[in-house]
């Protein structure tokens, strides 16, 4: 093991650049057979996970109720290490978005980070858009709060206690500070539906959402409700990833002690 | 036709650029360097550009506010009015940010009123802590008791109390608790990087129609 | 959740029909699983056999989704009628009865719209054309016996229809979706709301009566009875595409002439004002009734979806044209003794409209703003198909354009929002769930023990066991020899990475750092990863012995810049000055002694790890806010941070390492004790919290 990281050394790359390189290589031919294998029919499974089911009964409940869906990006953006939990919230906001619009419920998105505004704009004037009656339904209205992850806990708060919101949907990055967010919905008895992948958020998220999504849970939002063959065999190439990995630190554990 | 053609150049910028700052995570190259180097001050500008539109948005959606005498309007008032003073402030002096009038914001309203926000975390945790540590099952008494070893164990209160407190904490946090992040640290990393690698193939698209 | 075998939309459990297609759900339908080809029961979400999802993956055409589609929910629609006999409807299509002279290629609404116009040219009076719709939509010539109305329905056509409109209400818009829409001049009675949507509100139409209209979304099997009247399942009406439910029955009289005579739709206005200032508001009352006379449950019912909801139905792939949304919203109004027998409801009204050459009728005015077709097969049509330019020959697309065009103005539009507004602030406020007595006085408590906390050790300290007698940490303590092994004239790089949230947690220790490293001669570089930074940091009284570089933008990528070349990284100082490294003797990270972070992310921590502490060989140690340090303790555990010290235990820590005898200021001591006092806090009501549940358990709570 010490002699393939030194081999890699000198030649300039590093072990992460190698690891990195390996899942690469991994991934794409997996991910182009694995949707091959769906296209040509094959069978898989995925688990359910009530966080998505229930999402269209909260948007029925808020268009039953006049009362507005508030979803949360985060306060993550788009150009920085939080990007990709950004997509997905953005991804998930799509759905919520065109499953709002088309029953009419109102919809007030926040975001923190200025570089995910121009994007739940578009997202939510893109569905708007293809609605037939656009002009007699409410565009999804996206707004930012405030750059500031504790400024922006703080106008959400005052969206939970302020707007009677129906539905309260958080999925992206977050801090510490989701601990004000969440714990004001859970006292505005607001049902909550939580996405973070942080560890150090995710007790906070257990003690207050209704149902969550769990770390990676948050990246398979394209293969439960938008599901193409190519979004399935993702996720099918992130457990054979996962299997690998574990693989590899079972391997590096054995290298290690013996 | 035009609107595809748009599409179609929006997913090649977007490949082309991940492709090239992917090389240079591979491949030392001067020019590669470069270019991503490029590439990032571009992100910079564009977060910059990124941030005016969206103080032009907090201003609409509180212009809409006040205008629409919604509740709460008033605290919109004072918002806009806080905003346009300290955007005038920093204006004003050529200084910019470092001037004394913006540092006197900063340091004896921002700083304070941050902190102030946060410290609210102390009672939102105690309230929490009441209601997600019920002992249901055999889990949660686990679950429960890590926490008091923890709680505890960071203080010098729980010293007193039994010495060994400080090393069963950081026992827990090292192996248990670093265990179980660890785990779904590598699960994100993994949904990261096909979530990228998606963005990178034109998968998925969330920035074109 | 029932998934639509056809287009995959979620709709409401005992749903019949999808309301975006119009597919018939349940019954016999089979969904075919994609993956394993197994037939499954339309509910099923996952296949029987292979157990992968089902819905809404059982699209036709998986690439298809690619396409926005719209998806909604929709409430139970369930018609009366039997269940069984159903056809099996997995096409994706529904199948029209067959199209005149087989012309396959031509879609169906357009051979049933040629054929109409070839027989609407003769003046009969019911052109045999029609017959065809009449014998596609069952139980519309059926007469329905008065005693099988339910008793809000009689009320409703008992309701006299004065005729007191004025001619100015005359609608010239007749043939547009909103059939009964007044000009917009006109004056809006009950409170300015267009009677179509009155109607909407007003809707609580049994399915039993008619479900003709579905008939255009979708085929409705023809063993379908749908007048029986021992159905046992008398669909809540309200809140389902209100389309999909308007009784021909109901109104079947009024729904035509509507259409025909430019009087009548006004002159319905006022009955349906006086009928909703009793009724109309509460609908909710109204779905009591029906649910009292159904039997079944009825789904609640709310004002604001109705609307979109019925939207939602047009979107789906039948092809509706506008005018046959005018005449399915019939308004009850004056009881004619047609209404009660059915028989002119077999022309369907949207045809009286369409037929070209009507003859008409005294007094009647021409529809003015609708164009009249003037070439092709729908020569004479008034308004018929609003073409507009940028149709996509997709039916979902072709549906959208047309559909848009017809009905929208911007006053239409407006009203619409007006009324959703109004409506969902006054008749659907849903009830405030009071807050358990048991969990109200919980805030109080959780505050006086907090309070208590931060009390105590300044009004009595020393009282708190274990005092600031803090546990040694030997991270703490490294961080400390590290400081004390310095030489004099030392570079070290301070960076302020912490949100000013945490301020209060991390000026104490960062401030104590600070000092040591003046009091050992260091020479100090100040930085910050964030905009916020050097603010703190002008806080720490730096100006004058220390470097401000100001802020580092681009986080992670900026750190790696900063590793690679110090130079380029800051070109000017916090204060604008350019930066002469010369001067400072720095000509890379390497050149420092020593990098300190002060984190509130451990993010940040990472970034200095991963991208400074891989290429350098320089000591890297972080002070961190208690929050994150179990994610940040690994790094030191692993030798990449040789120094860490977390919040104010840790600063305390710290400061007992550098000088173990000097005695602790009152301010450390105290915000110690106070950290003790308040996480016992937290496990008093940690406890509390559990017997407060297992009371309720052991002793019997009510809930």
């Amino acid at each position: 093991m010490d002699g393939i990281l030194e081999l890699l050394g000198n030649s300039g790359i590093t072990a992460t650049q190698a690891l990195m390189f390996i899942l690469l290589l991994l991934v794409l031919p997996l991910l182009a057979l694995f949707a091959s294998q769906l296209r040509a029919g094959k069978r898989i499974s995925i688990r359910p996970i009530r966080a998505f089911e229930r999402l269209g009964t909260l948007i029925g409940q808020s268009a039953e109720t006049g009362q507005p869906v508030h979803m949360s990006l985060g306060v993550g953006g788009i150009v920085d290490p939080s990007t990709a939990e950004s997509l997905a919230g953005l991804a998930l906001m799509e759905h919520v978005a065109t499953e709002a619009t088309a029953c009419g419920a109102p919809l007030t998105v926040t975001v923190s980070d200025p570089t995910l505004l121009p994007l739940a704009q578009d997202t939510s004037r893109r569905v708007w858009e293809t609605h037939p009656y656009q002009y007699q339904v409410q565009e999804p209205e996206a707004r930012m709060i405030a750059p500031d992850a504790t400024a922006y806990a703080a106008g959400v708060m005052d969206i939970l206690l302020g707007e009677r919101v129906a539905a309260n949907i958080m999925v992206g990055r977050f801090g510490p500070e989701y601990l004000l967010m969440g714990e004001t919905g859970v006292k505005s008895r607001v049902p909550q539906i939580v996405g973070a992948a942080d560890p150090q958020v995710l007790p906070f998220v257990h003690a207050t959402a209704d149902d969550m999504l769990l770390g990676e849970e948050m990246f398979a939002v394209g293969a439960y409700l938008r599901p193409r063959p190519v979004h399935i065999a993702s996720l099918r190439v992130q457990d054979w990833l996962r299997v690998f990995l574990i693989l590899i630190i079972v391997l590096g554990v054995l290298l290690r002690s013996l | 036709m035009k609107v595809k053609f748009g599409r179609s150049l929006a997913i090649a910028i977007t490949i082309g650029t991940g492709l090239l700052v992917l090389a240079n995570f591979f491949v030392r190259n001067e020019f590669l360097r470069r270019v991503q180097q490029t590439l990032l001050d571009w992100a910079m500008i564009l977060a910059a550009v990124a941030l005016l539109l969206g103080a032009v948005n907090v201003v609409a959606t509180h212009l809409r506010k006040i205008r629409g005498r919604r509740p709460g309007w008033a605290y919109s008032l004072f918002l806009l009015a806080a905003l346009g003073t300290v955007v005038l402030l920093g204006f004003l002096d050529p200084r910019g940010v470092a001037s004394p009038a913006v540092s006197w914001v900063f340091l004896y309203v921002h700083v304070p009123l941050q902190a102030t926000i946060f410290a609210l975390t102390a009672f939102f945790i105690a309230s929490a802590a009441y209601r997600a540590f019920r002992v249901r099952s055999v889990d949660s008494f686990i679950m429960l008791v890590a926490g008091i070893i923890v709680l505890l164990g960071q203080v010098p209160l729980g010293q007193a109390i039994w010495d060994r407190i400080a090393a069963a904490k950081d026992w827990i946090l090292a192996y248990p608790s670093t265990g179980g992040a660890r785990g779904i640290i590598l699960g994100v990393a993994l949904g990261t990087i096909l979530t990228g690698l998606r963005v990178l193939l034109g998968i998925d698209r969330p920035h074109v129609k | 959740m029932i998934y639509c075998p056809n287009c995959g939309t979620a709709n409401r459990d005992g749903s019949s029909f999808c309301n975006q297609c119009g597919q018939r759900l349940g019954g016999g339908s089979k969904a075919t699983c994609p993956f394993c080809g197994a037939e499954n029961p339309i509910e099923n979400i996952f296949c029987d056999a292979c157990g992968a999802k089902l819905a809404p993956l059982v699209t036709p055409g998986v690439e298809e989704k690619e396409k926005p589609t719209l998806k909604g929910l929709s409430l139970p629609t369930k018609p009366a009628g039997d269940e069984e006999g159903v056809p099996d409807s997995e096409a994706a299509v529904p199948q029209e009865p067959s199209a005149p002279e087989g012309e396959e290629e031509i879609p169906d609404w357009l051979a049933r719209l040629r054929a109409s116009l070839g027989e609407a040219s003769e003046p009969a009076e019911e052109p045999p054309a029609t017959e065809e719709f009449a014998a596609e939509v069952p139980g519309e010539g059926t007469e329905l016996p008065e005693e099988e109305l339910p008793d809000w329905l009689r009320e409703l056509r008992a309701q006299p229809a004065p005729e007191e409109a004025g001619e100015e209400q005359v609608a010239p818009a007749v043939e547009e979706f909103a059939a009964a829409v007044p000009d917009e001049g006109a004056e809006l009675p009950e409170e300015e709301l267009p009677d179509w949507l009155r109607e909407l509100r007003a809707q609580p139409a049994p399915e039993e009566e008619a479900p003709a209209v579905e008939e255009f979304a979708a085929e409705v099997p023809e063993q379908e009875s749908p007048a029986e009247p021992e159905a046992e399942e008398v669909a809540p009406p309200v809140a389902t595409p209100a389309l999909a439910e308007q009784p021909e029955a109901e109104a079947p009289t009024a729904g035509i002439p509507a259409l025909s005579e430019g009087e009548q739709p006004a002159a319905e206005v006022e009955p349906l004002a006086a009928w909703l200032q009793e009724e109309g508001p509460v609908i909710l009352e109204l779905s009591e009734e029906e649910m009292a006379e159904g039997g079944k449950e009825a789904p609640p019912v709310a004002l604001g979806p109705d609307v979109p909801a019925w939207l939602e139905t047009l979107a789906s792939g039948a092809a509706v044209l506008p005018e046959e949304l005018g005449p399915v919203l019939p308004t009850p109004g004056k009881p004619t003794p047609e209404e009660v027998g059915l028989e002119r409801a077999a022309i369907p009204s949207w045809l009286e409209v369409l037929r070209p050459g009507r003859k008409r009728e005294e007094g009647e005015e021409a529809p003015a703003e609708e164009p009249v077709e003037t070439e092709g097969m729908l020569e004479g049509v008034r308004g018929a198909l609003r073409l507009v330019p940028n149709i996509d020959p997709g039916p979902d697309q072709f549906v959208r354009a047309v559909s848009a065009a017809a009905t929208v103005t911007p006053a239409h539009a407006e009203t619409l929002t007006q009324v959703l507004a109004r409506s969902t602030a006054s008749s659907v406020r849903p009830r405030t769930v009071p807050v358990p007595r048991r969990e109200r006085g919980l805030p109080w408590l959780a505050f006086l023990l907090l309070l208590a906390a931060v009390l105590i050790p300044l009004v009595a300290p020393g009282l708190v066991p274990g005092g600031a007698l803090v546990p040694s940490a030997r991270s703490a303590g490294d961080f400390a020899a590290q400081v004390q092994s310095l030489p004099p004239g030392a570079k070290v790089l301070i960076s302020f990475d912490y949100d000013p949230s945490v301020s209060t947690e991390l000026d104490w220790p960062v401030r104590e750092v600070i000092n040591d490293l003046k009091a050992k001669g260091a020479t100090l570089l100040v930085m910050s990863t964030t905009p916020t930074g050097p603010g703190l940091a002008a806080r720490m009284g730096l100006a004058d012995t220390a470097t401000l570089l100001g802020y580092l933008p681009g986080q992670e990528m900026g750190l790696q810049r900063l590793a690679t070349s110090f130079s380029g990284a800051f070109l000017v100082d916090y204060q604008g000055r350019s930066v002469d490294e010369a001067a400072l003797g720095v000509r890379s990270l390497g050149d420092m002694a020593l990098i300190i972070t002060a984190a509130s992310s451990q993010d940040t921590v990472r970034w200095w790890v991963e991208q400074v502490g891989s290429q350098l060989n320089t000591p890297i140690c972080a002070i961190v806010s208690g929050a994150i340090e179990p994610s940040v303790r690994p790094y030191y555990s692993s030798g990449q941070l040789t120094g860490l010290v977390s919040g104010w235990v840790g600063g305390l820590a710290y400061r007992q390492a550098i000088s173990p005898d000097a005695s602790l200021d009152a301010q450390g001591k105290a915000a110690v004790e106070a950290q003790s006092l308040g996480h016992l806090a937290i496990v008093v009501l940690i406890v509390l919290g559990n017997l407060a549940y297992w009371g309720k358990r052991l002793f019997g709570g009510r809930s």
